[in-house]
C-alpha cells in the first residue's frame, strides 16, 4: 500500500485505470500474469475442492482447533460479481461476525468475507479470503497466496510484505465492523494467517504472524488518504485523462498525454504492488524506463539506493564517481560492489575486426 | 461430473458446456415445454441466488437443491459413498470400467480420514469412512436445509424456487441488505 498521486486522482475521479489505455501497447492485461493467475486459481480450487477439505485440514493443523465439522459459509457463490453482490456480502459478513461472536458455539469460516471501508470519502470493499471464527473466541483473518514458501521462507519478500499488509487491512476493518456492531473489536486476532503452498507443490501450509504494527501503519495511511473533494479542488481544471483514453487518437499521442498528466500530478511506481493492482502500471513503468528510475529494479533495490536518482547514476557510482552528500551513504557499498563485479566478470576484450 | 462420465461411460464432456446447458434449460422451461425434469442451478440458502457451476434436478426436493455451510462437504461424502458402491458392483462385472472409476473414487476419497489405506481403493472402507463423516455432518446440515427450504417456500414463487433470485440492495448504512427485493433471475 503506497500513496501515488496519479492513482489517487484517478480513484477520486472514478476513472477506471484498466480502461484509460485500452488499445495501446501499454494496456495492462486484466490483473496479474496469466501464469500467476493460473497458479492462484489452482491453489484456491485445491483449498475449496471436496467441500473445502484442504482448507479444513490446514486450519485444523495450523490453528489447533478442529474444523472438520465447521460450517463454511461460502460468500463467493451465488452473489453477483458487482457492487450489489459486494454490498450483500458485506452485510452478511457484518451480521455473521457479530452473531457468531455473541454465541460462539462451533468454529465457522466465512469464505470470501467482504469488509467495507470509506477511503477518502468513497465506499470501498475489501475481500478477505477467509475469516475463521471461533478460534478461542477470536476471529482470525486469513489470506491465501499461491507463491511457495520453501524451507519456511517465502521466495519473494515483497510479496510476503504485501500479503501481510492485506491481512492487516482486514484485521483493521474487521475490528471497525465489530466496533460498529457494539462488539469488542479486540475479538479480531492480531495474529493473521497466510495459507500458501509448501515448497513447490500445492500442499497447503498455514503461517501465523502478528500484524499489529502493520495495522497501526495502515490505520494511519487510511486516515491520511485525502478526501475526494479535497483532491478535486487541488487538481488543476485542465488535468484530464480524456486524451489518454481517446481511442480515436494515435497511440503515441495518448501515451504522451498520460505521461504529461502523471508528470504534473506525480507518480510513485513500485513494481510489486502496481503491476498487480493498477491499470496504469505499464505506462508508469515506461515513464520509469525513460528516466532510469531505480524503482524499475523492484522495491528491495530501490530501498537500498536512497538518494540515487537513476540507474545510470548507480552505474557511475559503482565505477567510483564522486558522490554528492545525499548519495554518500550508498556510494561506498556501490563502489565495492562495482569492484567485486568487475573482478568476477572481466570486461571482454574489444572484438577485432577481420581484415576484408 | 465430467471425470465421472469419462470414467464410467468413456464419453468426454467439456465442463464449460454446463454453463450454456443451464441457459438452454431455463429457456425451455420458459416456453412451457412439457418435460418432467429440468437441470436447474443449486441455490445458496441465504438469498436463494443461483450458484454458478453447481447443478441439480428440478424434481429433487428443495432441501436437496439448497447449499449451506455444511452442504458441499455432505454432498461430496454422499457422492463418494455412492461411487464406492458402484465401484464394488463394477469390480465383478467390468474390470476395465472399474479400473477407470477407481481412480476417480481414490481422488474423491483422499480427503476423507480413514478412507484410503495407501494400497488401493477398498470400496467398503471408503464407503464406511464417507458415511461416518457424513452422519456427523448431517446433524447440522439436515436441520439447516429444512429451515432454509421452509423459508423459501414461504417467501418465493415456484419459479424462484427452481431458478433462484436476483437480489438488489435497497438503502445504505446499518439496514443495507435487509430491505431486499427478490425477483426471478
Amino acid at each position: 500500500m503506497h500513496a501515488c498521486p496519479t492513482a489517487a486522482v484517478a480513484f477520486a475521479a472514478r476513472v477506471d485505470t484498466n480502461r484509460v489505455l485500452t488499445g495501446t501497447t501499454l494496456e495492462m492485461p486484466f490483473g496479474q500474469s496469466p501464469f500467476a493467475i493460473g497458479r492462484g486459481v489452482a491453489f484456491e480450487a485445491l483449498l475449496r475442492r471436496h467441500g473445502h477439505a484442504e482448507l479444513r485440514r490446514v486450519l485444523t493443523e495450523g490453528l489447533g482447533v478442529d474444523f472438520s465439522q465447521a460450517g463454511i459459509e461460502n460468500l463467493r457463490e451465488g452473489y453477483q460479481p458487482n457492487t450489489t453482490g459486494l454490498k450483500l456480502r458485506a452485510s452478511v459478513t457484518r451480521s455473521r461476525m457479530a452473531e457468531i461472536i455473541a454465541s460462539p458455539a462451533e468454529p465457522v469460516v466465512l469464505d470470501g468475507a467482504v469488509l467495507r471501508a470509506d477511503v477518502g470519502g468513497l465506499p470501498a470493499f475489501f475481500e478477505a479470503d477467509e475469516m475463521a471464527i471461533g478460534v478461542g473466541g477470536e476471529i482470525v483473518v486469513g489470506e491465501n497466496k499461491s507463491w511457495p514458501v520453501v524451507d519456511g521462507r517465502p521466495t519473494d519478500e515483497d510479496a510476503l510484505g504485501s500479503a501481510l499488509d492485506q491481512a492487516a487491512t482486514y484485521v483493521l476493518l474487521g475490528r471497525r465492523t465489530l466496533d460498529d456492531a457494539g462488539v469488542d473489536p479486540d475479538r479480531v486476532s492480531s495474529n493473521a494467517v497466510l495459507v500458501t503452498p509448501r515448497n513447490t507443490g500445492l500442499t497447503a501450509v498455514l503461517h501465523r504472524q502478528n500484524v499489529d504494527g502493520r495495522v497501526r501503519r495502515i490505520e494511519r495511511l487510511l486516515s491520511a488518504v485525502p478526501h475526494v473533494a479535497d483532491i478535486a479542488t487541488s487538481v488543476p481544471a485542465d488535468v484530464t485523462f480524456d486524451v489518454a483514453a481517446d481511442t480515436s487518437l494515435p497511440e503515441q499521442e495518448r501515451v504522451d498525454a498520460f505521461a504529461e498528466v502523471s508528470d504534473r500530478l506525480g507518480r510513485v511506481y513500485e513494481p510489486a504492488s502496481c503491476l498487480s493492482s493498477c491499470g496504469f502500471a505499464w505506462a508508469c513503468r515506461q515513464c520509469a524506463f525513460a528516466t532510469g528510475d531505480p524503482a524499475l529494479s523492484g522495491g528491495v533495490v530501490a530501498r537500498a539506493l536512497p538518494g540515487v536518482v537513476s540507474l545510470s547514476r548507480v552505474a557511475e557510482l559503482s565505477h567510483g564517481a564522486p558522490a554528492s552528500a545525499v548519495e554518500a551513504p550508498v556510494a561506498g557499498p556501490l563502489a565495492r560492489a562495482g569492484r567485486l563485479y568487475d573482478e568476477a566478470v572481466p570486461v571482454p576484450a574489444p572484438r577485432r575486426r577481420r581484415p576484408a | 461430473m465430467a471425470d465421472y462420465i469419462e470414467a464410467r461411460f468413456g464419453e468426454h464432456v467439456e465442463p464449460r458446456a454446463f454453463a450454456g446447458l443451464r441457459r438452454d434449460e431455463r429457456r425451455a422451461w420458459g416456453k412451457g415445454s412439457a418435460r418432467p425434469t429440468y437441470i436447474v442451478p443449486a441455490l445458496e440458502g441465504r438469498f436463494y441466488q443461483p450458484i454458478r457451476g453447481l447443478l441439480a434436478l428440478s424434481d429433487w426436493p428443495l432441501e436437496r437443491r439448497l447449499i449451506g455451510p455444511w452442504s458441499e462437504r455432505a454432498d461430496h461424502l454422499a457422492a463418494t459413498a455412492q461411487l464406492a458402491r458402484q465401484l464394488a458392483w463394477l469390480n465383478d462385472r467390468d474390470p476395465d470400467g472399474a479400473k477407470r472409476l477407481a481412480s476417480v473414487v481414490a481422488g474423491m476419497a483422499r480427503s476423507i480420514p480413514g478412507a484410503m489405506d495407501g494400497t488401493g481403493v477398498d470400496t467398503a472402507r471408503v464407503e464406511n469412512a464417507a458415511e461416518a463423516e457424513r452422519t456427523a455432518l448431517l446433524t447440522r446440515d439436515d436441520p439447516w436445509r429444512r429451515e432454509a427450504a421452509a423459508r423459501a417456500r414461504d417467501q418465493l414463487t415456484d419459479e424462484q424456487q427452481l431458478w433462484g433470485t436476483t437480489v438488489g440492495v435497497v438503502g445504505e448504512g446499518p439496514q443495507e441488505g435487509r430491505g431486499r427485493s427478490a425477483s426471478s433471475s
